[in-house]
This record gives C-alpha cells, structure tokens and sequence, in this order.
C-alpha cells in the first residue's frame, strides 16, 4: 500500500525534476528507449553527492573509485554482520548480545564463503595477498565491533546485502536514487532504517537520513518508514530522526537542486574551502587556486582528488 | 612478555571510575572548552575547532610549525623511514591479531599497503629499494615484525582484539571535535574481558607518550560512556606497560586536552606563534625561513601521527539500541 507521504513526496520530486531537468535524462517518449542508452543517459544521485558543500565540484564529481580497505570494509562487515545475526538461536535469550569474540572466526568464514559476495568486490579480495587480507579483515573487525557496540542487542535486524545496491530509478527519468543504508527492522509502527556513518555536520547526518527514507519509500513506493538511526562508531551514539514532512523535503529538495548542478554543470559557482587542496578540479579553477594562496596547478599533489570519506560509492551505483 | 600473558593478569581488573565521575568530568571539560572558545575569538561560523592526538603532539613540539602544516596547500614531505617503520608496526600488529601470522616482513608489510590503497608508502619503499634507506629499513621491519609476532600471537579471542579504533568526542556544542585513532582496542563494555587500550609504539620511550595514552584513554571512556580499565604503551621487545585507568588519569587528560585547546584556539585566532627548535626541525615545513632553527643535520624524522584521524560530531545522546 502506498501512503499519502510517500505520493506527496513522490509528486514534489517528479514536479522539482521536471523543472530542472525538462526533458533531460527523461524515459519513455523523446528519452533513450534502449537499455544501453538508458545506462548512458543515467542520473545517478548518491546520498554523500548530496553533501558535496562546494556546488561546483559536486556539479562533476570526481570518478576516483578505487577497492582498498576503507572503501570496502562496510560492504565486507555487512557479510559479516548477516552471518553473525543469522548465526543466532531463533529465540534468543533474555539479555542476548551478539558476541564480538566471535568477529574474527566470522570474518575468516565469510573470506571462505564466495557465494555470498558481491562478484567484482570478491575479486579485488582475490587479487590480494595473505597479508592483504589480513589487513582488510582488521578493517572490517574494527567497523563491524563498532557496529555491535551500538546495536548489538538488537535481534531482528535484517542487516542489507551488499550485492543489492540501495538504488532506485525515479519514475519516468533515467535518474537513480542511490542510498547508504545498512540494516532495517519491522516493527509495529512501520519500518526502521538503520545509517551507519561518520558524517560529521547535523545537516549532513539530516540529509542521509532523509535520502535513504526518499529511496526506501517515495520511490520505491515501499511501505512507512518510521524511523531512522544514524549509528555513529567512533563517537558511540545513536541518533534517531523521525520521518515527517520536513525530512522528506529536505531530501527531495537536495535531490533537486543536485540535478540541477549536474545537468548544467557550467552555471556551478565554486565555493573554495580549505578541502579544495584534496578537490580533483583544483588544477583548473581559480577560486580554488586563489583560497589556496597558489597558481592554478601546482598544488595538485597526491592528496589531490583523493576521497575524504569513507562512503562505499560502487555499493552506491558509481559503476552505472 | 607475551600480550596474552600480560592480559590474564588483568582479568580481574574492574573498572575505578564511577559513571557519575565520567559524567561529572565530562561536564566540566565541555563548560571549559566552551568558555575558552568563547574567549579565543575564532569565529563560529569557521566550523568547528578541531583538536585531533597528532596535533595536541605537534603543539607540544612547536606552534609554528603546527601552524604551518595546517596552512599547507601541498602534501607533506614524504615519510621517512622511522614514519613508515611506525605505520609497518601497526599493519604488522593488526595482520596477527587478525591473521594470526607474519610471514615475511617486507612482503607483508607491502602486501598491507596495497591493501590500503597506500600508494604514498610503497613509492617511498621502491625509491629505497637498493640503497642504504632501503637495507636500514628492512632491517628495521625484520625486528619489528619479530617482536610483534612474539608478543601479540596467540591474544584470546574472548578479549575481541580491534585495530586503529577511532574514537571521536564533540564539545562546546560542537564546536569543538576532539579526536584520536586507538591502536588496539581489548576487551570493553560490550564483551565479557576489562576494557584495554593499548598505544603501540615504534621508537624510543618518551614521557608525552605516557600523556597521549591517558588521552586514548579519556577519549575511550567519552564515547562507551565507561572507562576502559586499563591504557598501556607497548614497546617491540618490551612487556606492556599499564596503569590502571583512575578519575586522577582522566583528569590528567582532560587538563592537557584543555591546554592543548587554549592553544590552538589562540592560534586559529591570529595569535602569533611561538617557534622552539628541536630534533623535530629536521622535518619542518618552514624550516628554511625560520631563523631559530638549528642548522640541518640530516636528522630523522619521527612519527607524524595517525595520519586519517577520522571525525565526527557526536550530537544526540541515544541509550535505547536501534
Ligand atoms: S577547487 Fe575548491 S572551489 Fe574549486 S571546485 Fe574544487 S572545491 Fe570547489
Ligand atoms: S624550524 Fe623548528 S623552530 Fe622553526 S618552526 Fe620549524 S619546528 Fe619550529
């Protein structure tokens, strides 16, 4: 059954996208028919875009994507997690707790298992030496440890796999939706979503949130949402936000404005940060260049371009 | 000292700070930290102040030079031998809690970074390859990697061993993140062992090392709400040394935290920094318009800290789970 929210958010979308888009990146009658075309004209619009403060740079974002460790250990700990989860008695016990004892012969037993991975996420682990994975298997033990430090008690949790990208098409648009979202849970009042992230800013946190609600309900026109957690590791905490009106338009209108940037990239103004010394555009604009106090160009070092955050962005839809 | 056999002994080791006096201090470090940004004058809308281990360090040494590395516009130098030797104990301390093995150190350590995408360390290694550097730093990782496998094989699994932990606090309203990466996590709430912090270490013991692990251990005690039992340095070749975590370890924290944040908020400010020479000028940024440094003697480099220090802005205190 589809909710009154999720039509209105649905319309708000398809009303912001018409306006900036008109008939680019549309399906159907005057868009591209075939699937090749359709891979080519599509949108993708990935939660941590959305957080792209300077809108020039989130106008062409940087296609950097490389497989190492911190930009696979959350694909890798969700394998982990549903063994753990599903590991567990049917009926727990009072006062159960998944037990992080058990993380590292989990991990080895999920490196033994290469039926439950994703195909190109288990050959990068292939292309690895020993060591290399040793290394990848302390990355993952430390974020799925923080993990269950936060929600370790939680039993029914479906925790999302990772061959299953949270993407949605928009209706009518080669346009995807792509979401960060690591578990949900059935309950009375509808579903929860549960966020793992480092995100740093509230509004940040606010926006991921709202994405994954937009793609898990006006989109896919899912059943109600409830509630979403961020759940935050590395400072311990749990932050819910409840799903209202407020939150879905914040997303819809950051999805819109997102596409708005993209479609006409040109009309993108910068705004120079002290991360435009990482930005992949930094050789060829000025504003950058001039923030930074340097000539176009010669600050772009190694740093240049890299990713500063730990968002899976294949899992997200980057390869489409 | 094998690890494990230093671990049994702690079994019985209970945590000695209430959650009141967790609580209690962490109030007094946040009405601190919010009065002395009130007077500092950095402007709000800058974002907030960040305070990671690796710079509270870096202050101790030199403000100018802290300064310097956070106005740079272009990559730091490239590690030195003694750096990567630091980031190689760490790879090598994380493959044998997790892999339980080392093969062969070289191999190993490569093999790590590839793993991590760290392109920077293993152009630094193919540069050495052949010439002095490069046996000086084989030779290096061949005793690290020897320690390493004889003091942390063989760590119960009951004590859930974690590697490069981060641990991230916010302040003042947020306006100030502190921040530091742990070495190896032990045990803790959420498992049936003591919760221990361990700070790893390559080079020589120092006394600011003794401070940085009180820090670990403050910033631990912040996020789980409840402080690890015990915080230790471990030297390769070396028993590892503890002290049993008290309200008067944290509050030792929490008075060089707030120092360091008086600091660096005076600096972000516009205060001019003061500039004091050391064997840390051998890899200073500014050293060559800087007219109190000793002269260049080719001196090596140290450790430059945790590198990605992750960070976050903790707002909203959850206690229910998911
Ligand atoms: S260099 Fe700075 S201002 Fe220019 S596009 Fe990149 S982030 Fe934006
Ligand atoms: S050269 Fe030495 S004294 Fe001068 S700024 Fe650098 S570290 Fe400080």
């Amino acid at each position: 059954m589809v909710s009154s929210a999720a039509t209105r958010v649905a319309a708000r979308l398809e009303a912001g996208l018409d306006e900036v888009l008109g008939d680019a990146h549309r399906r159907g009658p005057g868009g591209p028919g075939r699937s090749a075309d359709l891979r080519r004209d599509r949108l993708v619009i990935r939660s941590h875009d959305l957080l792209e403060p300077c809108p020039r740079r989130a106008s062409r974002p940087a296609d950097d994507y490389e497989d190492r460790v911190v930009t696979t250990r959350r694909r890798v700990g969700l394998l982990v997690l549903r063994r753990l989860w599903g590991e567990a008695p049917p009926v727990p016990p009072r006062g159960w707790r998944v037990d992080p004892g058990a993380l590292g012969p989990t991990v080895r037993a999920v490196f033994d298992t290469p039926d439950v991975w994703p195909l190109q996420l288990w050959e990068w682990t292939r292309s690895l030496d020993q060591a290399g994975r040793a290394a990848l298997a302390a990355g993952v033990v430390t974020w799925c440890d923080g993990v269950i430090r936060l929600v370790g008690t939680a039993r029914d949790v479906s925790w999302c796999d990772p061959s299953l990208p949270i993407r949605r098409d928009v209706p009518g648009r080669a346009v995807g939706l792509a979401a960060t979202l690591d578990a949900t849970r059935r309950t009375m009042e509808g579903e929860r979503l549960l966020v793992v992230t480092g995100a740093a800013s509230p509004t940040a946190r606010r926006v991921l949130a709202g994405q994954a609600v937009l793609v898990r309900t006006a989109v896919a026109r899912r059943d109600r949402v409830a509630r979403v957690t961020l759940a935050m590791p590395p400072s311990g905490q749990l932050e819910h936000h409840v799903v209202d009106d407020a939150l879905l338009d914040l997303a819809v209108d950051r999805v819109v404005e997102h596409a708005a940037l993209r479609v006409r990239p040109d009309d993108a103004p910068p705004r120079p940060s002290r991360s435009c010394v990482h930005c992949h555009l930094l050789d060829e604009c000025d504003a950058g260049s001039e923030h930074l106090g340097c000539r176009p160009g010669v600050v772009a070092g190694p740093a240049a371009g890299r990713p500063v955050d730990d968002q899976d962005r294949r899992h997200q839809g980057t390869s489409t | 000292m094998r690890v494990n056999d230093w671990l049994v002994e702690l079994l019985s080791s209970e945590p000695q700070v209430r959650r009141e006096e967790l609580s209690e201090l962490r109030d007094a470090i946040d009405a601190e930290a919010t009065s002395l940004l009130d007077a500092s004058g950095v402007p709000v809308d800058d974002g907030p102040v960040v305070v990671s281990k690796s710079r509270l360090a870096q202050l101790d040494r030199c403000e100018r030079s802290t300064v310097a590395s956070w106005e740079a516009t272009t990559p730091p130098e490239p590690p030195s031998v003694s750096a990567l030797a630091g980031r190689a104990l760490d790879h090598f301390v994380a493959q044998v809690l997790v892999g339980g093995r080392l093969r062969e150190s070289s191999h190993d350590l490569r093999a790590a970074l590839v793993a991590h995408g760290d392109h920077e360390a293993l152009g630094r290694i193919d540069e050495w390859e052949g010439g002095d550097d490069g046996v000086e730093f084989d030779r290096c990782i061949d005793g690290l990697a020897a320690a390493v496998l004889d003091a942390w094989t063989g760590v119960d699994p009951s004590w859930a061993p974690r590697t490069q932990v981060p641990a991230v606090t916010a302040l003042a309203g947020g306006r100030l993140r502190v921040s530091g990466v742990v070495d190896v996590e032990l045990g803790g709430p959420h498992t049936t062992r003591p919760g221990v912090v361990v700070e790893v270490k390559s080079g020589a013991a120092a006394a600011s090392h003794r401070h940085e692990t009180y820090l670990y251990g403050l910033l631990v005690a912040l996020r789980d709400g409840t402080a690890p039992a015990v915080v230790a340095q471990w030297y390769p070749g070396t028993a590892p040394a503890g002290v049993a975590v008290t309200i008067g370890v944290l509050e030792a924290a929490a008075e060089r935290l707030l120092a360091g944040v008086r600091q660096w908020s005076r600096l972000l400010a516009g205060a001019p920094p003061s500039a004091s020479p050391g064997v840390w000028c051998g890899w200073c940024r500014v050293q060559e318009d800087c007219d109190v440094a000793p002269v260049a003697d080719g001196g090596k480099a140290v450790a430059v800290g945790d590198g990605d220090e992750a960070e976050y802005t903790p707002e909203v205190e959850g206690e229910q789970p998911w």
